[in-house]
């Protein structure tokens, strides 16, 4: 279940804002989503293996070799900041 | 320090040699042009999806089995969240608790002993780009964002600076044996972070574990350890608690100082990636790497041992480097005599390279040079103190032995008549001293010795001189 | 207005241009899409271009490629290089990709023509299309109504007939209940059949490209160009993709199993969409058809395993969406004031709208530290299990017949404020993803509101084959490609 700490700690995680209504709107509509999700407790689950790739496949490695796939230069100029060929964005440490 | 069981762990990350990323087939070395070795892959952008590199998984295998370690034949990438302008994807892909390599060992000496320390894993994961702070504002560079790495944790079995720099040195010959990795500390395509905890002596349960970030050479890891441990010494003697953290290294003034401290430990909500799947590798291909592995540094020591004659502890200085078991061993063949080989290596020339600190590329000596020195001295050409000299000078200017003896005239004098000559002119020109050697002062054949060095201007063949010394001065 | 492949390809062959027919459907979107908004970029330009080839290889006497001239609009999702790709979402407004998604360039080499990207549900999330950036696209058969969601925009343009076929993505029923909603085919094949290479992520482990036309053999069509393994996708399978449009003929069921789900049947369904399961299950028996009871029994826990696996790899998925190499950054963060992560959190916290954030903080908080077990893991062991119902009923039945939703298109703003409910709808589709069984959506009828009723057809992974048979005599009893909505 969730209460208004965690939804905090999961905010801070996402890197999300909410505002004191959003908070109190969201809490209360992820309780009950939260407590739908609980349902799955009821089920028995002991020794199955969680399955997280539903289709059987094999792989196939990459060839370590070099080739480009878009144009660095017109990858960087995306960025809303660029400066001496670098990305640019606020001071990482304080 | 009776009073405290030390504790020490060390990760390693290799940077892998490959020509493209782990995930894209971006360049993977060094360039000095910023953001040039980028795609959309290792950029993070919108629907791009990682494709695995098969070197990277073969160099992991080798280093693996060089370590020793179980191959895991299915493991799993997972995916390691938090936010970092250099992480691109707001993740790092690497591996949780499916791991490549598992269960390894290593062994070395130190001061004489031979040390064992286990190996807890090795897995695959990709480095990050690289971030330059200025005032107010960071830039980024995604050349490196990408590249591949495997992280090698050890057992926590070490319990000194002085073990732990060892080990990691120990590491760092096995990734260049194998060609995999080039090891250098100081450029950072290998990383060191070390863990350092205290518990009561004997006391099952480990204390609280301090991380050590990013020393950048052997020397400092020693350092930064030895200091640590005398930091968490005083303060639990104090009854203070030590608190998990990590710390940084500040060699200049030989201490470890607390990074700004983060408001809760990380949560990384590991899960496997799901855009990949799992490695499976077969023990056909296990095999096929293991029989092509190079001959490791061990290998190569106990090889030392039974080929050349080696003590121990010589063959395992000699084979800590790649490049320097591969000049001792060509000297030695060269000079057809290991063990004066050995000898030479492991004192003028250890001493010289040492101070030099430059890599064995760069020096002017040649094996070949110094096999031909070894040759001249057992010819009995060349005295042994002669041969220093000549040694010195040869590392220097990285001339071959006999031009410089031919130049300076430095032959040793081994002719038994021309030696008998200068033996004669001393004791013709030192009457007194005769007598009193004659009536019992026995330690004046040393003055004699140095007069005939001295007349010889240290060229006669030191065993020649005394053999004839001390005919005629018994006669 | 070109109905279908087939028919456009004759139209082409009795003399119209590939030029005039693009101009000709772009002149229609700018009347008819006003109302629907089911686009929210055109393409002019390039569709241009590429009719212009077209009709340069018909007069050059070169063979036509498989696509030729084909008129195709795709979901915002996919990376169309040098157009705006949003994904429906203010983050992405102005991202303009210089890379086409692997299916985008299949489809580019088969000689499509792209019209623009539909409007969808921002970030795939969602079920009605209201979560748009871009407004919310409107049912096609009545406007007070929604087109469905994800792929709304999708499935409106070919329902009013603006585009001949459209991709969406079905990441827990996206593809197939906008089918539904609008009255169009919808196909989603096999996960791993088709590349997600370039396609903005949601859910990797559930996301599949799908298709929208109207006819039954369109989809197929589609879906054999463009499915097969990529180097650069390595969640793609090897196997062999079958050759679909060599089976598009009308065979009869004989022999053939439909299974009936015992746990749908005991549902909540619309008289209306109960009438048109029954009338469907009746036509196909009809044609030889002999239709079996299956049971799922842990089907009621699919809606959560499902929001558990999806909202936790989308919060993961969505991590890179940061405002640092490309994407929307604050004007706040530009000003430089700010720390690192008040940067990241104005960038997120402005870029994304309210379901895409309701449900990173739902996948965030399942994947975190003392939650993980209990909720993400707990749903990945559930899924197992839910497979394994699936392949077992599949060793009985060669496909199921089952409804795509409880009730035909909802009210525009029926569910705000009401996200579980919303989610709860997902309950006939969202196991199919999970499984990573093919699904198709085949419209049927529609109700006194005008408003279509399509019904879903589920496979066994690899068996699209199955759904292809039974769905062209669902297609042939019904006929419903003639009904044509009134934009």
């Amino acid at each position: 279940m969730i209460d208004k700490k965690t939804l905090e700690k999961s905010a801070t995680l996402s890197r999300l804002h909410l505002n004191e209504e959003e908070q109190g709107l969201l809490l209360e509509q992820m309780k009950r989503i939260i407590g739908h999700f609980d349902n799955l407790q009821k089920v028995n689950t002991e020794g199955v293996e969680p399955l997280y790739k539903a289709v059987e496949m094999e792989n196939v490695w990459r060839k370590d070799q070099i080739f480009e796939m878009t144009d660095p230069e017109k990858l960087l100029s995306k960025s809303p900041e660029v400066q001496e060929g670098q990305v640019k964005v606020p001071q990482v440490v304080k | 320090m009776s009073n405290w069981d030390v504790v020490i762990g060390l990760e390693i990350h290799a940077q892998l040699q490959t020509q493209t990323k782990i995930f894209a087939p971006d360049g993977a070395s060094y360039t000095e042009d910023v953001n040039k070795n980028i795609s959309e892959i290792s950029l993070g952008y919108p629907g791009a999806l990682p494709v695995i590199n098969e070197k990277a998984i073969e160099h992991s295998i080798k280093i693996g089995l060089a370590l020793n370690c179980d191959i895991r034949s299915n493991s799993v990438f997972a995916r390691k969240h938090y936010f970092y302008p250099d992480l691109p994807k707001g993740y790092q892909i690497s591996q949780f608790d499916l791991p490549l390599c598992e269960g390894g060992h290593l062994e070395f000496s130190l001061n004489g002993e031979i040390k064992k320390v286990g190996i807890e894993r090795a897995h695959m994961e990709e480095d990050a780009g690289k971030s330059t702070h200025r005032g107010g504002y960071s830039l980024i560079d995604y050349n490196r964002a990408g590249v591949p790495l495997l992280e090698i944790v050890s057992k926590p079995d070490m319990t000194s600076g002085a073990e732990a720099a060892e080990y990691a040195r120990t590491v760092r010959s096995i990734l260049r044996y194998l060609d995999v990795c080039d090891g250098n500390l100081e450029e950072g395509s290998m990383r060191c972070d070390c863990n350092v905890s205290l518990k009561p002596a004997g006391q099952k349960e480990l204390g609280t574990k301090v991380e050590i970030k990013n020393i950048n050479s052997f020397r400092f890891i020693e350092k930064a350890i030895d200091y640590e441990i005398q930091r968490q010494a005083a303060m639990l003697e104090a009854g203070e608690v030590i608190h998990q953290e990590t710390r940084l290294y500040d060699s200049t003034k030989n201490k470890t100082f607390g990074m700004r401290s983060k408001e809760e430990a990380m949560d990384y909500r590991y899960f496997p990636d799901p855009d990949l799947l799992p490695i499976h590798v077969s023990e056909d291909l296990i095999e096929k790497i293991r029989k092509d592995l190079p001959e490791l540094p061990i290998d190569r020591a106990k090889r030392f041992t039974s080929e050349y004659g080696l003590p121990e502890y010589d063959a395992l200085v000699l084979t800590a480097d790649k490049a320097l078991s591969e000049f001792y061993e060509k000297t030695a063949v060269n000079c057809k005599n290991p063990k004066a080989a050995s000898n030479w290596i492991m004192g003028d020339f250890l001493k010289r390279f040492n101070d030099s600190g430059l890599e064995l590329e760069n020096i002017k000596i040649k094996p070949e040079s110094l096999g031909e020195l070894i040759v001249l001295i057992d010819r009995g050409e060349l005295s042994g103190k002669m041969a220093k000299s000549v040694f010195d000078q040869m590392w220097d200017s990285g001339d071959k032995p006999e031009n410089i003896v031919k130049e300076k005239g430095l032959s040793q004098i081994s002719d038994p008549d021309e030696v008998e000559k200068i033996v004669d002119k001393v004791i013709h020109n030192s009457p007194g001293q005769v007598e009193q050697y004659k009536s019992g002062k026995d330690k004046l054949f040393g003055f004699f010795v140095g007069q005939v060095m001295k007349e010889s201007k240290g060229q006669a063949n030191p065993d020649m001189v005394t053999k004839i010394l001390k005919e005629k001065l018994e006669s | 207005m070109i109905e279908s492949i087939s028919g456009f390809q004759k139209k082409i062959d009795q003399g119209a241009t590939y030029v005039n027919e693009c101009e000709a459907a772009f002149k229609r979107i700018e009347e008819k899409d006003k109302d629907l908004n089911s686009f929210i970029s055109l393409n002019k330009e390039q569709a241009l271009e590429s009719a212009q080839i077209s009709d340069e290889r018909i007069k050059n006497g070169e063979s036509k490629r498989p696509l030729e001239g084909v008129l195709f609009s795709v979901k915002d999702m996919f990376c169309v290089s040098g157009t705006k790709t949003t994904a429906g979402s203010r983050m992405l407004k102005d991202f303009i990709p210089d890379y086409d998604a692997t299916v985008i360039s299949r489809l580019k080499n088969a000689g499509a023509v792209i019209l623009g990207k539909n409007n969808q549900d921002e970030f795939a999330m969602g079920s009605t299309n209201e979560t748009s950036f871009f407004g919310p696209c409107k049912n096609p058969w009545n406007n007070k109504f929604v087109a469905g969601g994800s792929s709304g925009g999708s499935a409106c343009s070919v329902a009013a007939r603006l585009s001949t076929c459209s991709f969406g993505t079905d990441t827990g029923g996206s593809v197939r209940q906008p089918a539904h909603f609008c009255g169009t085919v919808g196909l989603k094949p096999t996960y791993g059949r088709i590349s997600r290479s370039g396609v903005v992520a949601f859910a990797s482990s559930l996301d599949q490209t799908g298709f929208f036309s109207l006819k039954v053999e369109d989809v197929f069509k589609t879906a054999e160009v463009l499915s097969g393994k990529d180097l650069m996708d390595n969640t793609t399978s090897s196997k062999e993709v079958p050759k679909w449009s060599n089976n598009l003929e009308l065979q009869d069921l004989k022999g053939f199993k439909v299974g009936v789900v015992k746990e749908f049947m005991s549902t909540d369904l619309d008289k209306d969409v109960k009438n048109a399961l029954d009338d469907s299950i009746e036509a196909l028996k009809k044609r030889g058809a002999e239709i079996i009871e299956v049971s799922l029994p842990l089907i009621e826990h699919g809606v959560a395993a499902y929001y558990l696996v999806a909202t936790s790899e989308a919060a993961s998925n969505l991590s890179r969406y940061d405002g640092v190499r490309y994407g929307h950054r604050s004007e706040k963060a530009k000003e430089g004031q700010v720390s690192l992560d008040e940067f990241y959190t104005l960038n997120r916290t402005e870029g994304f709208g309210r379901e895409v954030k309701r449900r990173i903080l739902l996948g965030n908080f399942a994947l975190s530290s003392g939650y993980i077990e209990a909720y993400y893991k707990k749903a990945c062991q559930i899924r197992r299990l839910i497979r394994e119902d699936y392949f077992k009923a599949f060793e009985r039945v060669d496909a199921i017949i089952a409804p795509v939703a409880s009730s035909t298109a909802f009210k525009l703003h029926e569910f705000d404020g009401k996200p579980l409910k919303k989610f709860l709808n997902d309950y006939y589709t969202v196991t199919v993803n999970l499984a990573g069984l093919p699904g198709l959506s085949v419209p049927v009828t529609k109700n006194k509101d005008n408003l279509p009723i399509g019904i879903q057809l589920i496979a066994n992974q690899f068996q699209e084959s199955n759904l292809l048979k039974a769905g062209l005599n669902l297609e042939d009893e019904f006929k419903f490609y003639k009904e044509v909505p009134n934009v």
